[in-house]
């Protein structure tokens, strides 16, 4: 009986790795232009995203840190510029955002903002962050990602 | 300069400095801490509302006089939005906007003529202010500043654009200088076409007059008149909008 267990624990043990392997074949975390990242897309996160009781928060593995708002050293002024480190754990954050298994438009920063994206950042007219792929911050997200102007149309997916 | 408006920027002055305290720093650079751009009055042009920082911790207790059911085209409408004085100050954003999220009408500060101690600042000042958002919409926005009433005129288009809606964020500081433990409020109200007016119960208008003057001439063929010759009758449901289609 000792041994079946042992053999199951095993086979099982076994397939978890098996399936870690292929997940991690499969999915990509793409590193887009940091420079770029600093100039166009952190101002646009930091807007639409980094609000203190959404990606402003600790506690969400996607989090925004900046001036008015999350503060990555909690000695920080509130109100103080942008530091290095927050810029870098902004990006970083954002960055991993943009993992995706084939098309980085299906990464969640680039799915989730988007409408039927399951997002909660919806008014009380159940409209999304951004209406369409036409919107012109989520342009420069998609731009950013894709490392060159999007051309595709707004209703292809 | 008197003592009175230095007093009033010095004032400002300070409530900038504190940041979301005031309005005055959502046209900033987000950069800078502002919202750039983003007024957070929950409506469906800005997309975001009070509680996107602030967490709830009780309503401010809004009370919302003076708008229609439905406005009349080019109509003006002076709409006065109140709030208990005790026991947080309260900040105040505003806005009009049509069924696609842009501006409409024109939204202006109530005339100082009208003003009441109510709409003033505890140090007499009067701090509301406009400010340009994008796709065409203006903001109306109120500092904390120890006023108990904000009010504004609001002048519907010079056409049927349909239902408006008033979108409105207050939040009620706990004076900590950071977003939890503050009340927040959130309104949007839907405001009627001049249709919907027409169709409402209503004790004029065309279809009144043409169904007195078939009762009339009913009475004088001394026909038995079955049917009312009201025009009242229940506005159509319907009138919220849907979803945005910008």
């Amino acid at each position: 009986m000792r041994t079946w267990i042992r053999r199951v624990a095993v086979c099982g043990a076994l397939a978890q790795i098996a399936a870690c392997d292929a997940e991690d074949e499969a999915t990509q975390t793409p590193a887009p232009d940091y420079d770029v990242f600093v100039r166009d897309v952190y101002p646009i996160v930091l807007r639409d995203c980094g609000m203190l009781t959404c990606h402003g928060v600790p506690e969400r593995p996607f989090r925004v840190f900046g001036p008015g708002r999350l503060r990555a050293d909690d000695d920080t002024p509130r109100f103080d510029p942008v530091t290095e480190d927050e810029l870098w754990f902004s990006y970083q954050r954002t960055r991993s955002m943009l993992t995706h298994d084939g098309d980085v438009r299906s990464s969640l920063l680039l799915r989730k903002p988007l409408p039927g994206g399951g997002h909660r950042g919806v008014d009380a007219y159940g409209a999304p962050v951004y209406e369409s792929r036409d919107d012109a911050a989520y342009r420069v997200l998609l731009d950013w990602a894709l490392e060159e102007p999007w051309t595709g149309d707004s209703s292809d997916s | 300069m008197d003592w009175r408006q230095l007093g009033f920027v010095v004032g400002l002055g300070l409530l900038a400095g504190l940041g979301f305290s005031t309005p005055a720093a959502y046209p900033q650079p987000v950069t800078e801490g502002g919202g750039g751009g983003r007024f957070f009055t929950g409506s469906h042009g800005d997309a975001f509302g009070c509680v996107s920082c602030h967490p709830a911790e009780g309503t401010v207790g809004l009370v919302l006089d003076g708008l229609p059911e439905a406005y009349q085209p080019g109509s003006t409408y002076t709409v006065t939005v109140t709030w208990p004085d005790e026991p947080r100050p309260v900040s105040v954003v505003a806005e009009w906007v049509d069924d696609d999220g842009f501006g409409v009408g024109r939204t202006r500060l109530a005339p100082e003529s009208i003003l009441e101690d109510e709409d003033r600042c505890a140090s007499g000042s009067v701090a509301p202010a406009l400010y340009d958002a994008e796709d065409e919409r203006t903001v109306i926005g109120m500092p904390a500043c120890g006023a108990t009433q904000l009010r504004l005129q609001w002048t519907a288009p010079e056409a049927d654009v349909g239902t408006v809606a008033f979108h409105l964020g207050a939040v009620g500081s706990d004076d900590s200088e950071d977003p939890s433990g503050d009340a927040v409020e959130q309104r949007s109200v839907n405001v009627a076409g001049p249709d919907a007016a027409a169709e409402g119960c209503s004790t004029g208008g065309r279809s009144t007059h043409l169904s007195l003057l078939l009762l009339l001439l009913g009475l004088r063929l001394r026909r038995n008149v079955t049917r009312g010759s009201s025009s009242c009758r229940r506005a159509p449901r319907g009138h919220v909008p849907s979803t945005r289609g910008r």
